[in-house]
C-alpha cells in the first residue's frame, strides 16, 4: 500500500503563547484538490507552514510525500510548489516576470544558483502552460492582479512539483480572473497534481474541490463537498452565512472576512 | 597636480559611494530608513573606540568599533522590526539613548586632542582623511560590494518575496541578518567620510533618486553609486571654491542632484 501524500496525526501548534493548531489530524491519500476553509485565525497558512516544514508542532507527527518535513526539508522543498498571499508580495521590487518564475527554480538550487539554459526552458515552459509566455520580459508589478497571480502559479510550477500549497490565490480578483484560475486548476487536476487551496470562501472553488477541510484550530469537518456543506453544520462557524438559490443551485456565502 | 588633501578626499568620495548601493537593497527590503537611524550608533561606537584607544593604543582604530557597534545595532533592529512598530521604536531610541550618552559621557573625560576624533564622527571633514582612514573605508567598502554581489540574487528575493524564499529553503533569518550587517557596515564608511549628522544624504538619496530615473534593479544600482560619486565629487570642488564646509557642501550637491531627477520625474514619469 502506498504511503499517503499528506499524513498529520494529533497535530498542536503553538505561537508564541498562543495554540494556533489543537490536535489536528487528517489524511490525503491521492491527489486531488483540498479546499481548506475556516474563520480568521483558524490558522489556515499555520497549517501550509506547518505541511512545508518552516513551522514545528509541539505535538504529534506530520508526513509530506513520505518525509519528515523537520528533518527532510530540502528533499521535501524540491517536490512542492508554494504561492503565497497577494500581501506577502513586494510590489516595490521591480522584478521581470522572469525573473519572478526563475526564482522558483533557483531557490531550489544549491548556493550559488547558477541558471542554466534548461533552466531559462522550464520557466519559459511554465509561463506557457499559464498562457502568459508573451509577459516574459514584463514588469511582474505592472500586470493586472490575475496575470500576477498566473505568474505566481507558474513559478510554483517551474520545478515540476506533486504537491502545490496555493495561499487564498482568488483573493480580491474579478470574475474573468477567477476563472482563468479555474481553467488553470483544472488543467493541474487532470495532471494529477495535489493542490491544497487554502481560501475564505467557497466559490468560485466548490465545483472543482474533492474534499473539502473546515480548520478552526482544529478540523471541525473533513470530507467531501456534499458531505460538508450543510447550513447547520457551518453556521456555528459562520454566522453570517448565507445562502443563495441560483439556476437551480444553492451557493454558500460564508461571510469571512480576509485576514 | 592635486593637492594631497583633495586627493585623499576623492579616494575617499569613491569608496564610500561603492558602498551606497546596498541602500538600493534596503530600499527595496523597506527599511532604507533604518539606516539612518543605524547611523546614531557610529557615534557610540566611535567614543567608546577612542577611549579604549586612548589606553590600550594597540586594539586599533576607532573605526573598528564604530563598525561593531553599526553591525550590534543593525542587527538588533532587524530582529526588533519582526515584533512591530512599538518593539522597533524602542529599539531605535534605545539606541540613540545609548550612542548620545556614550558620547556626551566619555567625551567630557577625554584630552582635547582626542576629543576631535570623536568629534568627526560627528560632523566630518573629507579634506582632513588620513591614509589609514583612507585603508579602513578601502577594506570596509570592498566587503560590502563584495558580498553584496556574491548574495545578491538572495536578497532580493528576501525583498520580493520573503515568505516563499522561506518557504522553499532560504534560510531568510541568516540572509536577513547578512543584509542588516552589510547595510552596517555602508553606514560606518557613510559616517567615517560624511559625519553621522549629513551621512543621511548619502545613505538616502541616492538610493530614492535612483528609483526615479529607473525601474531596472541593476541600474538603479549604478545610479546609486554614480549620483552619490557626483554628489562627493562636486561637492568637494564646491566647497574649495567656496566657505561651505565639505560634508556640507556634497549634502548641498546630493540634495541639488535629487530635486532635478524629481522634477524631471514630475514631468516625464517612467
Amino acid at each position: 500500500m502506498n504511503a499517503p501524500i499528506i499524513s498529520v496525526r494529533d497535530v498542536s501548534v503553538k505561537l508564541g503563547n498562543q495554540i494556533v493548531l489543537d490536535s489536528v489530524s487528517f489524511e490525503v491519500d491521492k491527489p486531488s484538490l483540498i479546499l481548506v476553509l475556516g474563520p480568521n485565525g483558524a490558522g489556515k497558512t499555520t497549517l501550509i507552514k506547518l505541511l512545508l516544514g518552516i513551522i514545528k508542532p509541539f505535538k504529534g507527527s506530520v508526513e509530506v510525500l513520505g518525509l519528515n518535513p523537520f528533518k527532510e526539508s530540502t528533499k521535501l522543498r524540491s517536490l512542492v510548489g508554494y504561492v503565497p498571499q497577494k500581501d506577502k508580495i513586494s510590489y516595490e521590487t521591480p522584478l521581470k516576470v522572469s525573473e519572478v518564475v526563475l526564482m522558483g527554480i533557483l531557490l531550489r538550487k544549491r548556493f550559488p544558483r547558477f541558471l542554466s539554459k534548461r533552466d531559462v526552458e522550464s520557466a519559459k515552459k511554465a509561463l506557457a502552460y499559464l498562457g502568459m509566455e508573451d509577459k516574459w520580459e514584463s514588469f511582474f508589478n505592472e500586470l493586472s492582479g490575475g496575470q500576477q497571480r498566473r505568474v505566481l502559479i507558474a513559478r510554483a510550477l517551474a520545478s515540476d512539483p506533486t504537491l502545490l500549497f496555493l495561499d487564498e490565490i482568488f483573493a480580491g480578483l474579478d470574475f474573468e480572473s477567477q476563472e482563468n484560475l479555474l481553467d488553470v486548476l483544472s488543467m493541474l487536476k487532470e495532471k494529477e497534481r495535489t493542490i491544497i487551496l487554502v481560501e475564505h470562501e467557497l466559490e468560485p472553488i466548490r465545483d472543482l474541490a474533492d474534499k473539502i477541510l473546515v480548520l478552526n484550530r482544529n478540523i471541525c469537518m473533513y470530507g467531501e463537498p456534499d458531505d460538508v456543506l450543510s447550513e447547520e453544520k457551518l453556521k456555528p462557524l459562520y454566522p453570517c452565512l448565507r445562502t443563495v438559490e441560483k439556476d437551480g443551485k444553492r451557493i454558500i456565502f460564508l461571510g469571512d472576512k480576509h485576514a | 597636480m592635486l593637492d594631497p588633501f583633495v586627493l585623499r578626499a576623492l579616494i575617499g568620495i569613491l569608496f564610500a559611494s561603492l558602498s551606497v548601493p546596498i541602500s538600493v537593497i534596503m530600499l527595496l527590503r523597506g527599511s532604507l530608513y533604518i539606516t539612518s537611524e543605524i547611523s546614531h550608533a557610529a557615534l557610540g561606537g566611535a567614543a567608546l573606540g577612542v577611549l579604549i584607544q586612548t589606553f590600550i593604543p594597540s586594539l586599533g582604530d576607532p573605526f573598528l568599533f564604530v563598525i561593531i557597534f553599526c553591525i550590534a545595532t543593525s542587527i538588533l533592529v532587524s530582529r526588533a522590526s519582526k515584533g512591530g512598530q512599538q518593539s522597533l521604536g524602542m529599539m531605535l531610541s534605545v539606541s540613540l539613548a545609548i550612542s548620545v550618552m556614550l558620547y556626551a559621557v566619555i567625551r567630557s573625560y577625554l584630552p582635547i586632542d582626542r576629543r576631535v576624533i570623536v568629534d568627526s564622527y560627528l560632523v566630518s571633514d573629507l579634506l582632513l582623511l588620513s591614509n589609514t582612514d583612507l585603508l579602513n573605508l578601502a577594506i570596509a567598502s570592498t566587503i560590502t560590494v563584495i558580498a553584496a554581489a556574491i548574495f545578491y540574487r538572495e536578497f532580493i528575493y528576501l525583498c520580493f518575496d520573503m515568505e516563499t524564499a522561506e518557504a522553499l529553503g532560504l534560510r531568510t533569518d541568516l540572509y536577513d541578518s547578512l543584509l542588516f550587517t552589510i547595510s552596517a557596515i555602508t553606514v560606518a564608511v557613510i559616517s567615517r567620510m560624511m559625519g553621522v549628522l549629513l551621512s543621511v544624504t548619502l545613505l538616502i538619496i541616492p538610493a530614492a533618486a535612483s528609483r526615479l530615473i529607473t525601474r531596472q534593479i541593476d541600474r538603479m544600482l549604478v545610479s546609486s553609486f554614480l549620483i552619490a560619486f557626483l554628489s562627493g565629487f562636486g561637492g568637494i570642488f564646491l566647497s574649495l571654491y567656496s566657505h561651505i564646509p565639505t560634508s556640507g557642501a556634497v549634502a548641498l550637491i546630493s540634495i541639488l542632484i535629487f530635486s532635478l531627477i524629481y522634477i524631471i520625474h514630475l514631468r516625464k514619469p517612467l
